[in-house]
């Protein structure tokens, strides 16, 4: 499947997978992060459950410094 | 002295706000978090770059002592400033959020149509909103009039440190506002902060002149020291200014030359 | 509501505040020239202007007073005449001639009695019309007072009501119906002595009095008007709560001009003495201190006081004055002179009985611009 993530796309062999375990694969520090998969917003406590599939769109967000 | 800030349901006794952009490292900001004992910080959302992931600031902060108050930094518009407040919120960031609407990105000057519009979409969502604002005394009326806990009218735009611009402005708003007024954007040294006290604002929030400074940690103790000066100065009835000179030694019994 | 923001000061405890502040001459100095620079004075500062102390710097109070005035008003006067539709009234106020068992005749006048008082205003000058009535549901309701507000707003530049309080919904009624402008008279804010004052009626609820302008100002009323009856209680105390009063609205209802009255105890029909006697001097010190609080609003003085007095008061502050009044229903059309000609029972008896025209000219004389029309119903949003 091919999904989009922060605007950049990623191909993956598999049909659907759990967004927690392509965070894994892309080695992303899961600490404070918050994902939005296809719309839906998914908080820290909640990422194991959101699960991706071909054509997903996915935000990345994190908290950083701001004034 | 019971002399707190009341923001909303909140209470604070340190009257700065701390912004947490700019800062060299997580250790720089969390040294000047707790030497200034700011009690509410300033953060961003932003998307992770994969490539390049940091440490998160949240290390930085204590929420049993600091509130994080998240800001829509990067929203041209009402419906984007929703989204971010939206995504702070659902990233656990609470539901006090910084209003921040800059279309335009060299003064970074906060639009005033589309933050009323958004500050009330998220008044009816349920937030806690304080809008950043350019000094405008009807428009903070309207803000108020929306439900924002308070108004953060600019001194002078962000990062400038230019100091407090819109004395005359700021002056009105403190004056016919019915919530807390903090000053917020281009406060460029702790005199600044302290005018802001002096003349009636309820607190100040200060990033760039902190995180730029040769030491963060103690410039920002510096700032808060300022702010405690100038609140102090305000409450004891500052002395009024005259042209003419008023001698504060006795005039009378002024021994003569021999 | 106000009544929620009055209810965290203790009156007898502001009286004993403002007795004890023990203010220096340099603090009341301060005060002084704070408000000279338009830097809003604070409820401490008028606390220390209204202790005793101050009193002594009454010209230099009085002379910051004028000067805030013309920089804000002009050498302007405005005037306006109240015209009463209705002296029924169901509430027992003491000291009012109203008084629901006063053996006054009760009058209650019909539309077109109202257009002929409205001609007879309009041929003295008068363009700013302040709709009076007792409090009587029966006789003068709400419907009633649109009626009349609407034919005054088709012949008068500004049309006001000093009537019963109303709920939000009558007063956007009376908005739709021409009406700019709501003054009710808190009466007074001690609510020990108010009790007393208004022992039946519906005007015996103090908080609902409390809460009128507020229920004006939701309903978009551009001026609103407050005022103690001065005589009914302790002058610095009531002061104190009126200039607080003024300034909540003003930053509430900002949209909304305020308006203080300084309405003395006049002898009228109920025969009532006032216990606390208010001086000249002390009601034109208390004109001059409000003028400092409040620096944007609008003092009024009527025709209850002498041409003597209100000639003086222009230099203290005040900005808007009655003319040509008259306090009973159709005291502007009804022939006095006539044989046995009862009139319409009046509130109070006048004291300034000369003509606008008179008072216009004096006016002049002082090196100020009478002014019968400041507004245009031309200007509103729903004019068609």
């Amino acid at each position: 499947m091919k999904i989009v993530i922060n605007d950049a796309e990623y191909i993956f062999e598999d049909t659907e997978l759990k967004l927690v375990n392509i965070l894994k694969k892309l080695d992303v520090n899961q600490a404070g992060l918050i994902a939005e998969v296809d719309g839906k917003v998914f908080n820290n406590n909640e990422l194991t459950e959101a699960v991706v599939k071909d054509g997903s769109k996915v935000e990345l967000i994190k908290i950083f410094g701001g004034g | 002295m019971t002399d707190f800030l009341k923001i909303a349901d909140r209470t604070f006794t340190n009257r700065m706000l701390l912004g947490t952009g700019k800062f060299s490292s997580t250790q720089s900001l969390k040294e000047a978090i707790q030497l200034s004992g700011v009690e509410v910080v300033t953060v961003a959302l932003r998307r992770v770059d994969i490539t390049k992931q940091s440490e998160g600031i949240l290390t930085a902060i204590d929420r049993t002592k600091q509130l994080l108050l998240p800001n829509t930094s990067g929203a041209k518009n009402a419906e984007e400033a929703v989204r971010l407040a939206s995504l702070a919120r659902a990233a656990g960031c609470g539901n006090w959020v910084k209003l921040e609407v800059t279309p335009e990105p060299r003064y970074l000057l906060p639009d005033p149509i589309e933050t009323l519009k958004a500050a009330k979409i998220l008044v009816a969502e349920g937030f806690v909103v304080l809008p950043y604002m350019n000094a405008d005394p009807i428009l903070a009326k309207h803000l108020e009039e929306a439900g924002c806990a308070a108004v953060m009218p600019l001194g002078s735009p962000i990062g400038s440190n230019r100091g407090i611009k819109t004395i005359d402005s700021i002056r009105i708003i403190i004056e016919q506002s019915n919530v807390p007024v903090v000053v917020d954007a281009g406060l460029g040294a702790p005199s600044d902060a302290c005018l802001a006290m002096e003349i009636g604002a309820d607190a100040v929030l200060v990033n760039t002149a902190i995180a730029v400074a040769g030491n963060p940690a103690s410039m920002a103790k510096a700032f808060s020291d300022a702010v405690k000066a100038g609140r102090l100065g305000f409450l004891s009835g500052l002395a009024t200014k005259t042209l003419q000179a008023n001698p504060s030694s006795p005039t009378e019994g002024i021994p003569s030359v021999q | 509501m106000f009544s929620e923001l009055s209810k965290k000061y203790d009156f007898n405890n502001v009286s004993l505040v403002i007795k004890n502040a023990s203010p220096t001459d340099a603090d009341i100095l301060r005060i002084v020239e704070k408000a000279a620079r338009f830097e809003q004075l604070t409820e401490n500062d008028l606390i220390i202007l209204l202790n005793d102390n101050a009193k002594k710097y009454l010209d230099e109070i009085k002379r910051i007073a004028h000067s805030v005035t013309l920089q804000r008003y002009g050498k302007v006067m405005r005037f306006y005449a109240p015209l009463y539709v209705s002296n029924e009234c169901n509430n027992g106020c003491v000291y009012c001639g109203f008084n629901t068992s006063s053996q006054i005749k009760r009058v209650t006048l019909t539309l077109d009695e109202i257009k002929k008082e409205a001609e007879a205003l309009k041929k003295i000058d008068i363009q700013h019309v302040l709709l009076v009535s007792g409090e009587c549901v029966k006789k003068a309701g709400i419907d009633y007072l649109c009626a009349a507000s609407k034919l005054l707003s088709e012949m008068f530049a500004t049309v006001s009501v000093e009537v019963a309080p109303l709920e939000t919904s009558e007063y956007k009624a009376l908005v739709t119906a021409g009406v700019e402008g709501v003054t009710c008279y808190q009466e007074t804010y001690d609510p020990k002595l108010y009790s007393e004052y208004h022992p039946s009626g519906p005007k015996r609820v103090m908080e609902r009095r409390l809460d009128t302008l507020d229920r004006a100002g939701a309903a978009g009323m551009r001026f609103m008007g407050v005022g103690s009856l001065l005589g009914l209680s302790e002058l610095k105390t009531e002061t104190f709560f009126t200039a607080l009063h003024a300034r909540y609205l003003e930053k509430k209802y900002w949209r909304s001009a305020i308006s203080l009255s300084f309405p003395r105890i006049r002898p009228s029909e109920s025969g009532f003495k006032p216990p606390f006697v208010v001086s000249d001097d002390e009601l034109l010190y208390t004109i001059a201190i409000l003028r400092l609080y409040l620096p944007d609003s609008n003092l009024v003085l009527s025709t209850r006081e002498s041409a003597e007095l209100r000639d003086k008061a222009v230099f203290y502050g005040i900005t808007q004055m009655s003319a040509g009044s008259k306090t009973e229903p159709l005291g502007y059309t009804a022939d006095k002179n006539a044989e046995n000609a009862e009139n319409a029972g009046s509130q109070f008896y006048i004291a300034d009985d000369r003509t606008p025209a008179e008072i216009a000219l004096r006016l002049g004389k002082l090196g100020y611009d009478p002014v019968f029309k400041d507004w245009d119903r031309g200007f509103r949003h729903d004019y068609k």
